[in-house]
């Protein structure tokens, strides 16, 4: 009797979730793991490795999945709004929740988020937010008033009242294991708009393993530099990059040119991913060296638990798989 | 990181060190690709060589030019030419100094060595391999690849046709599993079955730390080489003998007593073998397994993926991959592994230098093991009346032993072997293109 064996269906990827607490997710009862080709149905074992074998936890658990995220209420502490001049109302809000405390310590890592909701709202209105930074079970967050949803955000969210809160996610930066890898090397960061939000984690991160850090700090569509202040009691070589050439990147190709990196670290829109690899790119061509490369997730996140779909990037459930740098910009391999 | 060799070798096993070592005697520049930290693999634990139809292969490969290994194994013998159930003139070498030489010869020969690096990606056009990539974002680009990544593994298949991780030399959950280069090219692969059609076959052995033995045992081990203890009826379970990879020790005596042989550590021919009863055996009450370390409860399942290929170990389907070890074929053990692998490795850097590949002739073991162990691009194995996917191909036993000696493969006599290499025009011939 033969078998024939690995006629992939789909790649096998890592899972930010794989290892935790939270896996296996519902995703592998329904044959939909975006780890394991097993649980997915396939005859081989072609799995994208997470560390540890996600088959033998599912099996280990009695073929169920683990329950998951709850949600908990969260109070809020300060709130500090940003305002540009000529506008009435604020663009963004910066705003410190207080967490159970091993939930808090759950958001420390650089590309955690939330989900945050007004209390008497349906699931609908959960907003994806990234955590900015964790101290003593305070998380901060910032959120950009953008539609429906922030806007409720923003009315209800004063200081005292509170939020619903579903937390830990961890698939807020891609290219994770660039990360993991470098963190300790010397480390460029371009954040521009809402992307700053992902420095002062990633700047505790590096700092604690060792690693340097320098951030060129553009104000984006946002409009402004918010993290400056934050940035000021860490260990950080700072930059501010005027609005005009904000978007040619002109500056970050010389930067990258005088100095070797280890990481690059993009925290700004995917057109700003895009130009970056292009960029190492031709740094590689010219020198034989490429630094590592992780990448802000601008996808659209809904539950973040891998159901809903919204995320879907080449196939794969971003809010779950460790996507590469091609897989997240629909490009083929060269 | 972006990297050119004229031939990359995938996996660091025997069959790996092998093919790169085979591939440099044409003066090829050839680098490996290893997951782990370490040589050698799953051969880390093995130990038994030139026991039986293993003599002839190690004697052919010597008279063909690629006695490299064998002559390392060798050097650190343990015990020379000696018997245990099934097995006469064996070696037995000390598995805890090989990888070290195993390390030293290959820089000797200039091969390059990359750690670390699990190839799990590959960039193919028309069954031609560009580059293959490194989890963590190197690629190495080359004429000729090698696939020695080997066939146990991952975990998934450990636990779908094991008793799970058994924690094995392996490595799988520190390194990553192996991914195999067939795989990627999305060609199919095989599984092989045990004899009653179930997938998948257990390592053969586990390794107890001689410390922990008792001490008559330990004397007996150091100075014959091997043990034979008789296990009480309520112990033997002959079952086991049918998961075993290595035919060649699936012999009642292998369930009826207990077997150590000493390869630095002491090996037990058992798959696993639960510990609460092996400590139930006197002389055994403190054992304990040094791999896997689980040894209690299961071992490493292999055989779970072999790619179709011809005589010159070209993988079916493709242009510039040859397969040597495990995934060559069913079949196991590191004679096997070295035997296959050079032919690879030699083949690879023939096609780098653009010249024709070798096959080596039927007279010869070797020539007709390489023919017998495959298996064609229909997943049948290349010749009728084989026992095909259920059964797993070494010379040191079971149905392949059978054949040599049907067919007058096997001498105990090194000079017949020598004999016979320059009779089939192959002697010295892998010295040179």
């Amino acid at each position: 009797m033969n078998t024939i064996i690995n006629r992939h269906k789909r790649p096998s990827v890592t899972c930010f979730d794989a290892g935790s607490e939270y896996c296996p997710c519902a995703l592998a009862a329904l044959g939909e793991c975006v780890a394991c080709s097993l649980l997915r149905g396939e005859e081989a074992c072609v799995c994208g490795w997470s560390g540890l074998c996600v088959y033998q936890e599912f099996l280990r658990n009695q073929a169920v999945p683990k329950p998951g995220r709850r949600e908990v209420k969260a109070s809020i502490g300060r709130r500090k709004d940003l305002v540009l001049p000529g506008d009435a109302t604020p663009r963004a809000f910066v705003l410190e929740l207080h967490l159970p405390d091993e939930i808090a310590r759950w958001c420390g890592f650089p590309g955690s988020f939330v989900l945050v909701r007004p209390p008497g709202t349906r699931e609908r209105f959960n907003v994806p937010v990234s955590v900015m930074d964790v101290r003593d079970g305070r998380v901060t967050l910032a959120v950009e008033v953008l539609g429906p949803k922030t806007r409720a955000l923003a009315e209800s969210s004063l200081e005292g009242a509170e939020l619903l809160v579903v937390a830990p996610f961890w698939s807020g930066l891609h290219g994770f294991r660039d990360l993991q890898r470098y963190s300790a090397g010397n480390v460029l960061v371009i954040a521009k708009g809402m992307g700053q939000v992902a420095v002062p984690q990633l700047a505790r991160h590096i700092n604690h393993r060792g690693g340097s850090l320098k951030v060129l700090l553009g104000p984006g569509q946002l409009g402004v530099v918010f993290i400056e202040e934050m940035l000021k009691a860490l260990p950080v070589d700072v930059e501010i990059l005027p609005k005009e050439v904000d978007h040619n990147l002109g500056r970050v190709a010389q930067e990258l040119a005088g100095t070797r990196y280890d990481l690059v670290v993009s925290a700004g829109p995917d057109i700003q991913h895009r130009a970056l690899k292009g960029i190492l790119d031709r740094l590689e061509d010219l020198t034989g060296e490429r630094p590592g490369f992780t990448w802000m997730s601008n996808l659209t996140m809904t539950c973040a638990e891998g159901i809903c779909g919204s995320c879907l990037v080449s196939g794969l459930r971003g809010c779950k798989a460790q996507v590469t740098l091609h897989d997240y910009l629909g490009e083929d391999l060269p | 990181m972006k990297k050119y060799h004229q031939v990359i070798v995938v996996g660091g096993g025997w069959a790996g060190v092998s093919a790169a070592v085979a591939a440099r005697k044409l003066g090829i520049d050839v680098a490996i690709c290893e997951r782990t930290d370490m040589l050698l693999g799953a051969g880390l634990v093995g130990g038994i060589m030139r026991n039986n139809g293993r003599f002839v292969a190690a004697e052919e490969a010597i008279a063909m030019g690629f006695g490299d290994l064998f002559a390392l194994t060798d050097s650190i013998a343990r015990h020379r030419n000696i018997s245990f159930p099934g097995h006469n003139h064996a070696n037995l070498y000390d598995v805890l100094v090989a990888e070290p030489l195993a390390r030293s010869l290959l820089r000797e020969r200039g091969v390059t060595v990359y750690f670390g690096k699990r190839i799990t990606g590959l960039k193919a056009k028309d069954g031609t391999i560009a580059h293959v990539e490194s989890e963590d974002g190197d690629r190495f680009s080359a004429h000729a690849f090698v696939d020695t990544t080997g066939s146990s593994g991952p975990p998934g298949m450990c636990l779908k046709f094991g008793n799970g991780c058994a924690c094995c030399i392996q490595r799988c959950p520190s390194f990553g599993p192996r991914v195999s280069l067939t795989s990627l090219m999305g060609l199919p692969e095989y599984m092989s079955t045990r004899r009653k059609g179930t997938f998948g076959a257990m390592s053969g052995s586990c390794k107890i730390y001689k410390e922990t033995l008792g001490s008559s045992i330990r004397g007996e081990l150091d100075s014959s080489g091997v043990v034979v203890i008789p296990l009480p009826e309520r112990l033997v379970n002959r079952k086991k003998l049918e998961s075993k990879v290595c035919q060649q020790y699936a012999l009642p005596e292998y369930a009826e007593s207990i077997v150590l042989l000493d390869t630095g550590h002491a090996k037990l021919m058992a798959p696993y073998f639960p510990l609460e009863d092996l400590r139930s055996v006197p002389g055994l009450e403190n054992a304990r397994y040094a791999d896997p370390l689980a040894g209690g409860k299961g071992n490493s399942v292999r055989l779970t993926a072999v790619s179709p290929r011809d005589d010159t170990m070209k993988v079916s389907g493709a242009r510039n991959l040859f397969v040597g070890g495990e995934r060559s074929g069913v079949c196991v053990g590191h004679t096997e592994a070295i035997v296959t692998g050079a032919l690879a490795g030699r083949n690879a850097a023939l096609l780098a230098l653009g010249k024709g590949l070798t096959v080596i002739p039927p007279t010869l073991a070797i020539g007709d093991y390489v023919k017998q162990s495959g298996i064609g691009p229909d997943g049948k194995p290349s010749e009728d009346g084989a026992y095909g996917l259920s059964a797993s191909y070494t010379f040191a036993g079971s149905v392949y032993f059978e054949r040599m000696k049907s067919l007058g493969l096997y001498t105990p006599d090194p000079e017949e072997v020598k004999h016979r290499v320059r009779a089939a025009g192959m002697e010295g011939a892998f010295l040179q293109a």
